[in-house]
């Protein structure tokens, strides 16, 4: 049986090395035996070499980055990755472990209250016992005035406190405001974590989908 | 920055990435490094060296415009690219500077008019002049292949094409040249 030609398609292919080892073989083989195929790649050959003439001037492109460099308008940069590891969380950890604790703080301070109304439970008198034993405010006329505001600061926050605080400056607000003032704070303050947190999560959502979009892009 | 005494150069992913940062001495290493094949391609596409240096700016700020849409697929992917990018500027100027120049009016390399072809020899002028005849797609293909030695499907990537038509393009770019140059190649084939 007589060998068929390889078309000169596959014939370049062979000359450029695409083929794979099989078909160049059987295309070798056929080269040895057939003097017009080996007559056609040597044209082949000399046609790549003769193209080599048409060379690149001397100099051409010579400094083009300089000249490149001038003409560079500013690129904002692609969104970098988040940082990775524990940095990563951290902002939310604190948010929720600070939601977490103000929530038991609350549960804590609800509990003694509830145990104070029902006489199982005597709170100490603020803002004088508060103070570790052994530790006295220096006497200044302005002695009162620090006892309150400490006072407030550790007491204002639980709303049992905030009705020892009253009493600490002869008001009787142990009716609805005893309980509602110290809420809305505690309230409050829950608001703010959750929009801290929200606003967390739409950073994190937003810079995700970036970094997704952009990941896509040069993968 | 690219460090200046770093002990390995730096693979063309990574100056590709720190140029999508906006690095711009990463891109400058990135021009050093393909600017050769950029104003080749751009040279042996129109014939014109002014043209192509042109053409090799326009090619690079193009590259630098759209990096962030650039996807890296491994090694070379960015080559292919930039091969793209060149192509297709250095026709789209062909199309709108000179659309139809006379063949003999272009200028030779180094700004040599044809009067002062005694600069070059006749083969090297016929070859110049054969390659330029041909149509921008095959010429496009073949001045890949031949000069830029990428393969096959690096050419098919580069010019969005199927590796059927590259292979096809580049039989009828070599064809086409093989009639046009038949005398020196029977000649070089004799004096073997």
């Amino acid at each position: 049986m007589r060998a068929q030609h390889p078309t000169a398609i596959r014939l370049a292919a062979y000359a450029d090395g695409e083929l794979n080892r099989s078909e160049a073989n059987q295309v070798k083989l056929h080269i040895r035996r057939c003097p017009r195929c080996r007559a056609e790649l040597a044209e082949m050959q000399a046609l790549s070499a003769r193209l080599q003439e048409f060379a690149l001037p001397e100099g051409l492109g010579k400094d083009l980055w300089e000249r490149v460099e001038q003409r560079l308008p500013e690129r904002r940069a692609v969104p970098q990755p988040l940082p990775g590891g524990f940095l990563r969380w951290l902002p939310p950890i604190g948010l929720v472990a600070s939601n977490a604790m103000l929530q038991a703080v609350l549960i804590v301070a609800l509990c003694l209250w509830a145990l104070s109304n029902l006489g199982l439970f005597d709170w100490p008198s603020l803002p004088l016992n508060w103070l570790p034993a052994g530790v006295q405010l220096p006497s200044l006329p302005i002695e009162e005035a620090i006892s309150h505001l400490l006072s407030w600061l550790v007491a204002a926050p639980l709303g049992p406190g905030f009705d020892s605080l009253a009493r600490t400056w002869g008001m009787d607000l142990s009716g609805v405001f005893s309980w509602l003032l110290p809420s809305a704070l505690v309230f409050l303050t829950f608001i703010c974590l959750a929009l801290l947190y929200l606003s967390w999560l739409l950073a994190y959502w937003r810079q995700e989908a970036r970094s997704r979009q952009h990941a896509t892009r040069t993968t | 920055m690219v460090a200046p005494s770093a002990r390995q150069p730096l693979t063309e992913a990574q100056l590709v990435a720190r140029s999508q940062q906006g690095d711009n001495d990463a891109f400058g290493e990135l021009v050093r490094r393909y600017q050769r094949l950029v104003v080749g391609i751009a040279y042996r596409m129109s014939g014109d060296a002014m043209l192509a240096e042109d053409a090799s700016q326009d090619a690079f700020l193009r590259a630098w415009q759209r990096l962030d849409r650039f996807e890296c697929r491994g090694a070379g992917s960015f080559r292919g690219w930039l091969c793209r990018i060149a192509t297709n500027i250095t026709v789209d100027r062909l199309r709108k500077v000179r659309p139809t120049v006379p063949l003999e009016a272009l200028p030779l390399p180094g700004g040599v008019r044809p009067d002062e072809a005694h600069l070059r020899s006749e083969e090297t002028q016929a070859v110049r002049a054969a390659v330029l005849r041909l149509p921008a797609a095959s010429r496009a293909a073949l001045i890949l292949r031949e000069y830029e030695g990428l393969s096959y499907r690096e050419i098919a990537e580069a010019l969005s094409i199927p590796i059927g038509t590259v292979m096809s393009r580049l039989n009828y770019a070599r064809r086409k040249l093989r009639q046009e140059l038949a005398g020196q190649l029977a000649m070089e084939q004799e004096g073997r």
